[in-house]
């Protein structure tokens, strides 16, 4: 009893994220026709027909979501696992080589730390356009550094125990040792991590979205937003579920990390995600 | 005449993973104006616990059970939580067994020193100051360091610093729990000349929880020598330590090197102490006793006064040296 | 501390450069005309010319980069022509309003956060902590640009007590200028408040929660100061120096959650510049905006580094 009520932030996180899941995936087929073509009466409030209500152009906000909520976990998944793989790789061979090559990676990881990351996201997006996958990518590619930096204190620490020694003495090679040996067992807390930047980037894209900044051909929660942003008045449902499902799927994140995060830190007991 | 100080019965017990844990296990003593107590005991027996609880300090997990604690006849266990803020400091005051980390690092020690003086005694900021100059010099600091930060001081001027706190309100009574454990030789020695000095300067009742027993024989007109929880003997500082009245007093002090006799057997307590989840039903101490009888491990010893102020929880308190001739006992107690 | 400071500005060099280097990066890999990169999509044929003559666009990579850098040396950002000024004077211009709007949100959410972090730390684990970590992630979860169109939905549509947006009225019924735009400020700030509060309340909760353990405040116990008086002086002072930290390495997303905010707001700042520079495609405006928010971010750590000396007398810079 004690010890599920224990666990009731992690069930919470997961069953949010496998609800956001199975809308992504059902999309198709709870909304067949393309969400973007306007079949219904315009400016609907909520109701049995429409639960989520219509847009000023007569398209269903519920459709719109739903096939929005694909674009989210594409960012989510995509941005966050470009900057787990690139943050692990160079954070991993900073603290694993030292030296000169720790000295030139690590400031690297500070002066990224520094820009400010949606000015330059913004940029990018506004001089070579607002490809779905090259701002997943650009989004990936500025969030590495915090990655990075805890993996580089990771292998600082685990480069030194038995299993990682023992790899070296037996005549493993550096690459092996580090990727095979010393990596995993320091993965945890980058894992932990890459749950925070999913939630930042959907964020990221649904700022990007609202700035006007997103590929108009494809339906996404930020893109509900800005369009709902001229109607506050008058349909603000427009603007009220998008938020919702944003703050939905970034709980589940929170939650999730937050758990993950207290397990690998037992002194943070009952903190906040 | 009435104490200054009078624990009766006191029960504490740690709330913690495995179970409740038994810190503390009924016990009593006294303390009078002016008079000193030493506290000994192997690491773990509750010396720092029994210490805390005296303030009602005790760590979140931890709690008293049961028991009194008097001081000047007021019962600290059921007072308020404002009645014990006011008697902390200005009646009781300790050092803790870390003087390292036992200060705020990121305030000056003479600001530290003023607001415990301020907030307990209507004085000004000027006056506090100058009070804290004077016991600066007391303990043996330049008070042209009082403005100075924690980081600042070496180990030894930050013990001292720390007993300078702990003067600020004049206390009656002290509590100084291992006062020399971080300190080098020559240090240790200071700090316990100081002691000895305030003291005798102020009537201070003392506690001190030390390790080293030759500075407690040295310091301390009594001694409490804590096993597993409880007091297994107590008494008169040179009586207590040199005719001992229970097994493990006997072994503690033959496992310290005397620094005036020559003496060529050095013995150690075999064993551990037990674990305070699940501790010994009977003697506490007759899983290690070199001289264990069978009723040892079925009877629990009562606290027996072996002489006036003198008393031991050992089952033959009054026949031990017939005990440890490894005689045969006449008539074993039941 | 002198040689301390000559220390911090060889370390702000690189990122500045950086930050240049990705900004002439772009200008030479972005698809057609650099030339047009440069100037904006607004700007007439014979500046695009012009521009393309001073810069030395036909020349080798290096030697643009080279003119490239003596310009901006000489702080020219280049020629807004969407409005018809200078990108430098526009950029310094607007950000005052931004200066206004974070400080002030900034003041606030880091005096009410911390003290919710340390409340919720004294109170670790009863119903007061609960709520207060919970309350906080779930604003945590809340796009900042939603939160401040729910706030126009509730303050200026349905109640209509606060104006939605804009620094200033056209009319403004004989009120005093700053009571004006006190007014105005008023939502979107209220806004950047929200958005930035659970970060210091998490963190001066963790903190506090860890200085909670240390040996001086079982000794502030022992004095008999009140638990009060421990954890909001003694527990508090220390446990902000991670706060401290934290907000200098939070100021680029401090500028982030700005640009949004002041675009629901259409409070001009620079972020309400960046954003009608997106949709003018005014591409020197957005270069230089990224510029001068890595400065920002550059100048804020400084000070707030400054802080910390104060704060921690253990630091000593050597
Ligand atoms: N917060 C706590 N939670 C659980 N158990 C505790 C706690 N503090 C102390 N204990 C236990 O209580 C017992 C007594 O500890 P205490 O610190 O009083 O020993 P001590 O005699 O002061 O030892 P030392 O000489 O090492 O300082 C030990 O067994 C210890 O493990
Ligand atoms: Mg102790």
């Amino acid at each position: 009893m004690r010890s599920l009520a224990r666990e009731t932030p992690l069930i919470l996180g997961l069953a949010l994220l496998a609800f956001m899941v199975a809308v992504a995936l059902l999309a198709p087929a709870l909304y067949p026709s393309n969400p973007l073509f306007s079949n219904a009466p315009p400016m609907q409030p909520p109701d049995w027909a429409y639960p989520l209500g219509t847009d000023h152009t007569g398209r269903d906000v519920a459709a719109m979501l739903a096939w929005g909520t694909r674009v989210s976990l594409l960012f989510a998944f995509g941005a966050a696992g470009i900057s787990l793989v690139c943050g692990t790789v160079l954070g991993a061979i900073s603290g694993y080589f030292g030296g000169l090559v720790d000295d030139v990676l690590s400031r690297l990881f500070e002066m990224f730390n520094i820009v400010p990351r949606l000015f330059l996201i913004i940029l990018v997006v506004a001089v070579f356009g607002s490809y779905l996958w090259l701002t997943v990518a650009i989004v990936g590619l500025t969030m590495w550094p915090s990655n990075a930096r805890i993996m580089r204190a990771q292998v600082l620490t685990l480069k030194s125990r038995g299993y990682a020694q023992a790899a070296i003495v037996s005549g493993a090679g550096p690459f092996t040792v580090l990727f095979s040996h010393v990596v995993p067992n320091g993965i945890g807390p980058v894992m932990a991590n890459s749950m925070l930047q999913m939630a930042y980037a959907v964020l990221t894209e649904a700022g990007l979205a609202f700035l006007g900044l997103s590929d108009p051909n494809i339906a996404s929660w930020g893109q509900v937003l800005y369009w709902g942003q001229g109607f506050i008045a008058s349909a603000p449902w427009m603007i009220i579920f998008p938020g919702l499902a944003i703050a939905m799927l970034l709980m589940s994140f929170h939650l999730i990390g937050g758990t993950l995060q207290e397990r690998l830190d037992p002194r943070q007991q009952g903190a906040m995600a | 005449m009435s104490h200054l100080l009078e624990v009766a019965g006191l029960r504490i017990d740690f709330t913690t993973r495995r179970g409740s844990l038994g810190a503390v296990n009924d016990i009593s003593f006294t303390l009078r104006a002016g008079e000193s107590l030493g506290l000994v005991g192997e690491s773990g027996c509750g010396k720092s616990t029994t210490a805390y609880a005296l303030m009602r300090l005790l760590p979140g997990n931890g709690r008293i059970t049961a028991g009194k604690v008097l001081i000047d006849g007021k019962d600290i266990v059921a007072a308020s939580e404002d009645e014990v803020r006011r008697i902390r400091w200005q009646d009781i005051a300790i050092v803790f067994q870390n003087a390292m980390t036992a200060l705020n690092p990121v305030r000056r020690i003479g600001d530290q020193m003023v607001a415990a003086l301020t907030e307990h005694q209507p004085v000004s900021r000027a006056e506090a100051l100058d009070r804290a100059r004077a016991i600066f010099e007391k303990v043996g600091l330049s008070p042209s360091r009082l403005m100075n930060y924690p980081h600042e001081f070496s180990g030894g001027m930050k013990q001292r610093a720390v007993i300078a706190l702990a003067l600020m309100c004049q206390p009656r009574i002290l509590l100084a729990d291992e006062p020399t454990t971080a300190l080098d030789v020559v240090a240790q020695r200071q700090v316990l000349e100081l002691l000895a000095g305030l003291k005798a300067e102020f009537g201070l009742s003392l506690i001190l929880i030390s390790h080293d027993i030759s500075a407690v024989a040295e310091l301390c007109d009594r001694v409490a020598v804590m096993y597993a929880g409880q007091i297994a003997e107590e008494g008169p500082t040179r009586e207590t330590l040199l005719n001992p009245r229970h097994p493990y007093t006997r072994g503690l002090v033959a496992s310290i090197p005397s620094i005036y006799d020559e003496i060529t057997t050095l013995s150690s307590i075999e064993g551990v102490p037990p674990d305070l989840v699940n501790p010994p039903l009977a003697c506490r101490f007759a899983p290690r006793c070199p001289h264990a009888q069978p009723i040892c491990a079925q009877v629990p010893p009562p606290m027996v006064e072996v002489a006036p102020g003198r008393r031991s929880r050992c089952h033959f308190a009054t026949q031990f040296d017939v005990l440890i001739a490894g005689k045969e006992i006449a008539n074993v107690p039941t | 501390m002198l040689r301390y400071l000559a220390r911090r500005i060889l370390q702000i060099f690189p990122v500045v450069l950086l930050a240049v280097m990705m900004n002439f990066l772009l200008i030479n890999l972005a698809p057609g005309d650099p030339a047009v990169v440069m100037a904006g999509e607004h700007a007439p044929v014979e500046y695009i010319a012009e521009l393309r003559k001073s810069y030395g666009l036909d020349a080798p990579v290096l030697e643009r980069l080279g003119t490239y850098l003596v310009k901006l040396m000489h702080g020219d950002l280049g020629y807004s022509f969407a409005y018809r000024r200078p990108v430098l004077e526009l950029l310094l211009e607007r950000a005052q309003a931004t200066m206004l709007l974070v400080l002030i949100s900034q003041f606030f959410s880091i005096l009410l956060g911390t003290w919710l972090g340390a409340y919720a730390a004294r109170h670790h684990n009863r119903i007061a902590d609960k709520l207060i970590s919970y309350g906080t992630i779930l604003l945590y979860c809340m796009p900042i640009f939603w939160i401040g169109m729910m706030l126009i939905m509730i303050f200026a549509v349905k109640l209509q007590w606060l104006p939605s947006s804009g620094m200033t009225s056209f009319m403004s019924f004989g009120r005093p200028r700053w009571i004006d735009i006190a007014i105005h400020m008023i939502l979107p700030a209220t806004c950047l408040f929200l958005h930035t509060l659970p970060i210091y309340a998490k963190l001066a909760r963790a903190s506090v929660l860890e200085v909670a353990r240390e040996d001086f405040i079982t000794t502030a116990r022992a004095i008999g100061f009140s638990e009060r008086v421990v954890y909001m002086r003694h527990a508090l002072r220390n446990a902000l120096l991670p706060t401290v930290t934290v907000a200098g390495l939070s100021l680029s997303a401090l500028l982030t959650g700005a640009l949004l905010v002041e675009t629901v707001f259409a409070w001009p700042g620079l972020g309400r510049l960046m954003f009608e520079a997106v949709s003018a495609r005014d591409y020197p405006v957005l270069m230089g905006g990224f510029l001068f928010a890595t400065l920002l971010v550059i100048i804020g750590n400084f000070i707030v580094d400054v802080i910390y000396t104060y704060l921690d007398p253990r630091v000593i810079y050597s």
